[in-house]
Parts: structure tokens; C-alpha cells; sequence
């Protein structure tokens, strides 16, 4: 659905984008994330045609956004990471825009208005100006603008920013629909436990390139996980050296329950001792710190 | 997955069309100021016209075109600022990155702002017709064709402004220091007779001039000069659509 390949983009002397690969299927979410500066803005940019590229191409549909930029443009929905919505209309008059702008028909864009705001709980203030909106109805406010015209592709920049726990709920189930309707999805956010909610495939963005790209277990695999116990008393003086406080075992394993199933037949009489034990799986976390701050080189990509 | 909706142009323009409308109706506060402050004007300045009146130029023929010209002019800022808050707002990324071409997104916005400077005119006009007896039904056809191009102009050249300006300091000087100089050395707001004659020299390369001589053409019945006038007014304002459709186009 949407194949990007080799793009490439200079800001002056800083290479924004150096080689940017990434295809992401129908019906795929694909969680983009990175550290500051790693491409994903400018990627999100270029896709949405608001940058060229110095080299490289986008694909939307087999559309290329080179040569048939409007057909390519009629099957994106862009959702930026700033509020952009028009503060002194209502959420009604900004559905219609957007709606329209999308080519809705009347009567579809009244029955999808009226769909996406009943999704995102926001019937009630419909007839209310933006600017009168609480934060999280804004977020889910810009979020239906987006969603509404029902995008084949859908590129969502940090959504869930600044928006409460009933708002990221709502936006990541509408999200998780419209991918299952067919949509393919780039997600980008630096709020990771969101991606596992998702469902999502993931793609790591380092220096202007994706250095990982697979699913969360293929990339999860591999990354030690913890395990933590403390103890009534001072750590057994066998396992001393592994003590990382007064009372404390915490230690990485790339099996971590395992590891403290084996800790606690090992320890003996210490067993009373033991107040309480925590296992802790490899999470994204792990992955993003590990990637972002190693910058893997190209070779240990792991393929989509 | 649902079927491809399938736009039109027409139907995009409409939408960006009725948005504008909104956001123009949301926010009367300056086109109705303007258009009040016209008929304040007029009023006042009423017996000062008479005075200066010549009989090859009657005092309401003078008046009620020039400050028509005078006061479509100042609200350049409000084409101007329609643009400008889509900057502000972040949605002009949105409208960029959208289906719409920059075709439609100019043409949506000028409508409804040509609708605006058009009733501006008409207002101040009729005002005039009833109040100082403008001659407006002399005009006949010619009078409403030039006040319709006027507005397509002031709203091009607003858009063009629109496009360029960054803040909205830099707007309002290049709008309010435009429209007043454009004023003045129109003869808009002091008939060209009496000031210096290097003003009549310049004049003819302002848009206003055009304006006023073509509305007066109008009315007094001289089809060369309307001609003349309109033909520079459509030249000008194809000329200011180009350079905002350049700027708008990515």
C-alpha cells in the first residue's frame, strides 16, 4: 500500500534523510519510532507531499507521488503532531471541510460525520467552536478530521500527545479499526506501550534511515529482561556480588523466569528471606534504548 | 474497505468555498467596520466634495467611487489574514497535503471574499443613490461588471499578500501602507485636480486610479474609458492570481 524507497533529503549540510526504506501493507499498522532527529518528521513530510525529496520515490497504492501526485495525495490522511484545526469554527463546520475536501458526498459525509464523532465520544460538542474544546477533545477532534474520509493510508504523527487516558483509549481503538477496514498505518510516537496495544509491526528510525524493521517478538528477541528480588536481611552473601542495593538482586538474563525459577531452588534456607521476586520481559523500551543509543549498522537489520 | 469516494473539483471547491464563509461570518468584526466607516465617511465629507466639485465632475461622482475604492482597498487585510491564519492555525499543511489543488484553495477563499467586497460596494452605492442622489442607474450594466472585477482584484491582490506575509505585522504594514498610499495617489480620497501635478503623473500606475475612472466612466457614459479601465483592472488582477497560485503551488 505504501512503498518508500530510497529517500533521500538534505537540510542544507544535515542529511535529513539518507536512504529511507519502508513498506507498509494493507491492514498494517506500523509503529515508526526514534529519536529526535532520526528522519520521521521529514519522512511524514515527503510522504505527504508537502516536501520533496532529493532522490528516492513514494509509492501510495502504486501511485507514485512524483508523477500522479493528486491520486496519490486523494488516498493519504496526514494527522501532524500539532493541533490543526480551525479554532473559530465548530468541529462540525471542520468535519465538513475536511470531509468535503476529501470529496464526501452529502449524505456520506453526514453519515460518516456523524460515525466518527459517536467513535470518539464527540456528538455532544459537535455545534461547539474548536477553541472552546477541552485538550483531549481537540486531540480527538483532529484525530476525526483525519480519520473521517476513511484514508488508505494513514500517517499519524505522535496523536496521543498531551491526551488523557479515555482520549488515547478511544483514538488507539478507532486507529486499530480503520486498520482493520484495510487501512495501512505509520504510527509515530515515542509512547511505545501504545504499539503493543496496537498490534503494531515496528520500524526504528536512526540518522535519517529505518535500521530495524519486524514484528515486536522478532525484534524483541534476543534483549534481556530482568529479575528482581529483595530479601528481609541482606542479600545471601553467595549472590553478594550481584546485589544492586541493601536487600536487593536485580539482574539482566535473556530468559528472566527461568533465571529466577532456578534463583529461587538455588537459594536454600535464604528462601524465607525472599519479600518478593519480579520477572520483567524485554520490552520496546529495551529495543528503542538499545537502537537508538548503539545506532546499529546496516547489517544487523532485521527484515520486514 | 469502502469503495474510492469520487471527488470533484467542484465539490472541493464548495467545501473550501462554505469554510471561508464561516470563518468570514465568524468573524464580521472588519469588513462591517469598513463598510460602516464608508458611509460615515461619505457623509461627512459630503459638502467638502461639493466644493470641489467641477461640472465635468460632479461632487457624489467623485465621492462615492472613491471611497468605494478607498475602503475595498482597506480590506485587503482581510483577504490577506484569511490566508495568514491558516499559518497560524497549522492548517495550511493540512490543506497543502490534502486532494485540493492550489486552484481550488484560491478559488474557495475568493469567492466568498469577492462576495464580501462586492456587498461592500453595493452598500455604499445604494447609500449614496438614496442619500446623495448618485446617478447609479446611469451605470446600468457597466457599474455592477466593474464593481464585480474590482472586488475579483482587491480579493487577488489581498490573496497575493496573503501568500507572502510571514506575521501579522508584516501584513498589516504591507496591506495599510499599500491601500492608504494607493488612496491618496488614486485621487480616491482627494480629487487629482487639486493636488500637486506630480500625483497625476503617478497616478495612473495604481490600481485605484483605474478603478475610480472606470466606475465615473460608468456613470457619465464614456464606453472607451471603461473600456480602457476595465481592460487594466483584469490585467492586474490575472496578474496578482499568478503570483499567488506561484507561491501557493508546490
Amino acid at each position: 500500500m505504501l512503498t518508500v524507497s530510497g529517500l533521500r533529503k538534505r537540510w542544507g549540510p544535515v542529511r535529513a534523510l539518507d536512504g529511507f526504506d519502508l513498506r507498509i501493507e494493507p491492514g498494517e499498522i506500523c509503529g515508526l519510532i526514534g529519536h529526535n532527529g532520526a528522519g520521521k518528521t521529514t519522512f511524514a513530510r515527503i510522504v505527504a507531499g508537502l516536501e520533496r525529496p532529493d532522490a528516492g520515490s513514494v509509492l501510495v497504492a502504486g501511485a507514485d507521488l512524483a508523477t500522479a501526485p493528486r491520486s496519490a495525495r486523494t488516498l493519504i490522511g496526514l494527522a501532524p503532531q500539532e493541533l490543526a484545526l480551525y479554532p473559530t469554527a465548530t468541529l462540525r463546520q471542520n468535519l465538513r471541510l475536511f470531509g468535503g475536501l476529501a470529496g464526501l458526498r452529502r449524505t456520506e459525509l453526514r453519515t460518516e460525520l456523524a460515525a466518527v464523532a459517536e467513535e470518539l465520544a464527540l456528538t455532544d460538542v459537535l455545534d461547539r467552536p474548536i477553541a472552546t474544546l477541552s485538550g483531549g477533545q481537540q486531540r480527538r477532534a483532529q484525530a476525526a478530521t483525519v480519520l473521517l474520509p476513511r484514508p488508505r493510508v494513514l500517517l499519524l504523527d505522535e496523536p496521543t500527545v498531551g491526551a488523557d487516558p479515555t482520549t488515547r483509549e478511544a483514538l488507539l481503538r478507532l486507529v486499530r479499526t480503520r486498520a482493520d477496514e484495510g487501512a495501512a498505518i505509520c504510527y509515530t510516537t515515542h509512547y511505545l506501550p501504545e504499539l503493543e496495544d496496537l498490534g503494531a509491526t515496528l520500524a526504528v528510525a536512526a540518522a535519517g534511515r529505518v535500521i530495524a524493521r519486524g514484528d515486536r517478538a522478532d525484534l524483541l528477541d534476543g534483549l534481556p529482561g530482568e529479575v528482581t528480588v529483595t530479601f528481609t536481611g541482606p542479600v545471601p552473601e553467595h549472590l553478594a556480588e550481584t546485589s544492586t542495593a541493601p536487600g536487593e538482586l536485580r539482574f539482566s538474563t535473556a530468559d528472566p523466569a527461568r533465571a529466577l525459577a532456578r534463583l529461587l531452588r538455588d537459594l536454600g534456607p535464604d528462601t524465607t528471606r525472599v519479600r518478593s521476586a519480579a520477572v520483567r520481559e524485554p520490552s520496546l523500551d529495551d529495543l528503542y534504548r538499545r537502537l537508538a543509543a548503539d545506532r546499529l549498522p546496516t547489517e544487523t537489520h532485521h527484515a520486514a | 474497505m469502502r469503495p474510492e469516494p469520487t471527488p470533484t473539483a467542484a465539490r472541493r471547491t464548495w467545501a473550501m468555498t462554505r469554510h471561508t464563509l464561516v470563518l468570514l461570518v465568524r468573524d464580521p468584526g472588519t469588513p462591517l467596520a469598513y463598510t460602516v466607516m464608508s458611509l460615515v465617511l461619505l457623509s461627512v465629507l459630503h459638502p467638502v466634495y461639493d466644493r470641489l466639485a467641477t461640472p465635468a465632475a460632479p461632487a457624489i461622482v467623485q465621492a462615492a467611487p472613491g471611497i468605494a475604492v478607498m475602503f475595498t482597498l482597506l480590506a485587503l487585510d482581510v483577504a490577506g489574514q484569511l490566508l495568514l491564519s491558516e499559518r497560524t492555525w497549522n492548517t495550511w499543511d493540512r490543506l497543502r497535503s490534502g486532494p485540493a489543488t492550489p486552484t481550488t484553495i484560491l478559488t474557495g477563499k475568493a469567492l466568498p471574499l469577492m462576495a464580501l467586497f462586492l456587498s461592500q460596494q453595493a452598500v455604499l452605492f445604494l447609500f449614496a443613490t438614496a442619500t446623495f442622489g448618485f446617478p447609479l442607474t446611469a451605470g446600468t450594466w457597466r457599474l455592477p461588471l466593474l464593481a464585480l472585477l474590482w472586488a475579483a482584484c482587491v480579493t487577488s491582490c489581498g490573496l497575493a499578500l496573503g501568500v507572502h506575509a510571514r506575521s501579522q505585522g508584516q501584513l498589516a504594514a504591507a496591506s495599510d501602507i499599500g491601500a492608504l498610499t494607493i488612496t491618496c495617489l488614486s485621487g480616491c480620497l482627494v480629487p487629482l485636480t487639486v493636488l500637486p501635478h506630480w500625483v497625476s503623473t503617478v497616478a495612473p500606475a495604481t490600481p485605484g486610479y483605474w478603478a475610480l475612472h472606470g466606475f465615473q466612466a460608468a456613470v457619465t457614459g464614456d464606453p472607451r474609458a471603461y473600456a480602457h479601465a476595465t481592460a487594466v483592472i483584469a490585467a492586474i488582477t490575472a496578474a496578482a492570481l499568478l503570483v499567488a497560485a506561484r507561491r501557493i503551488r508546490r
